[in-house]
């Protein structure tokens, strides 16, 4: 893994837990982030998010108050002044299916399963650094392409509408021709 | 038909991110990973008096969760959040093992469609565990005593499933 100067990062932690909060600033600081805010709860997080231009989010999933999805939800909504593209990574030690599902369906970036290590951060601010997505705004969703790869070979169902209505143009077109 | 096609926008490279970073030339990063690594780890005297405080928590709120009513749902949240805390950081200061029983007790919290004697009974092993390995101060994974312990939640929990729950 390539080693990164961070130096020039400003970070944002959010958590409501006060250890953790110290967990991942040590770890940020470790990594020569020179900037790290912190915010107890999302309304701590917006307003500094408002106020100050965060390079990246580190962010806890199951927080009391306003919850980890409510947060993000609000940050890619763009409102309030906010920088709806900053790269997120959620945090959080629950590893159900449906939790880091509805993380990504709310625009994560990175998901980190807790507990933590400065291995597993570095890896995924290295790997927002290194495998950059666009953006995808839908009538339903704005975040990071939640396809991470794209396979011109991809020979599976296609799940996509205009891809459905292609399909059933198709059979039309078929069933025209017998 | 072409404006019922749902819009889709592509929004290219809006990552700030790589624009504020340099590769260390000559510099490993296993070597940046240790000195964070190390900085955390400072940490882990202030971990075990968490710790020792958390399963003192723990024990209280399952008390409750033991009475019933209004007392076992206001005792379950406290011991669901005490739990889920100490899941996600045990791991960090050298206790996987802590964190793979809370690890197993939230999980089984949060599928259970409801809590009942026989719920509060699995929870209450988790918790026994908890106390042990925190009274022997077992760390890492515990070795064959870890696996022993593991395996017997594990088991549990598959006869708890078996019999189709409560």
């Amino acid at each position: 893994m390539k080693a990164y100067s961070l130096d020039n990062v400003s970070a944002l932690v959010v958590d409501d837990n006060r250890f953790m909060r110290t967990v991942f600033v040590n770890v940020l600081r470790g990594l020569s982030i020179r900037h790290v805010a912190e915010a107890r709860d999302g309304h701590e997080a917006l307003e500094e998010l408002r106020s100050t231009p965060i390079d990246l989010v580190v962010m806890d999933w199951e927080m009391e108050g306003m919850s980890g999805m409510k947060l993000l939800e609000t940050i890619r909504s763009g409102k309030r002044g906010i920088n709806p593209l900053v790269p997120v990574i959620v945090v959080s030690a629950n590893t159900i299916a449906r939790n880091i599902i509805q993380a990504r369906d709310a625009g994560m970036t990175e998901f980190l399963a807790k507990p933590v290590s400065a291995a597993s951060l570095y890896a995924r601010i290295v790997s927002i650094i290194e495998n950059p997505r666009r953006y995808v705004r839908t009538g339903s969703y704005f975040g990071p392409d939640r396809r991470r790869r794209f396979d011109p070979d991809y020979v599976g169902p296609r799940r996509r509408v205009e891809d459905r209505q292609r399909t059933s143009l198709d059979d039309l077109d078929a069933v025209g021709r017998a | 038909m072409a404006d019922d096609k749902p819009k889709v926008e592509f929004i290219d490279n809006p990552n700030p991110l790589r624009s504020k970073v340099k590769v260390k030339a000559g510099v490993d990063a296993t070597a940046m990973i240790a000195h964070a690594e190390e900085s955390v780890q400072k940490l882990s005297g202030e971990f075990e008096t968490i710790f020792a405080e958390s399963v003192t928590a723990i024990a209280s709120a399952m008390a409750e969760v033991r009475q019933g009513g209004m007392t076992r749902e206001r005792g379950l949240v406290r011991l669901r959040r005490l739990l889920h805390d100490l899941r996600g950081q045990a791991g960090t200061f050298g206790y996987p093992l802590v964190s793979q029983v809370g690890d197993s007790a939230c999980k089984f919290i949060d599928l259970s469609e409801d809590i009942g004697d026989t719920e509060v009974g699995v929870i209450g092993m988790h918790v026994d565990a908890l106390k042990a390995i925190s009274q022997a101060r077992i760390k890492g994974d515990g070795g064959p005593i870890g696996q022993e312990l593991m395996n017997g939640l594990r088991k549990v929990i598959l006869k708890y499933n078996t019999a189709g729950g409560s």
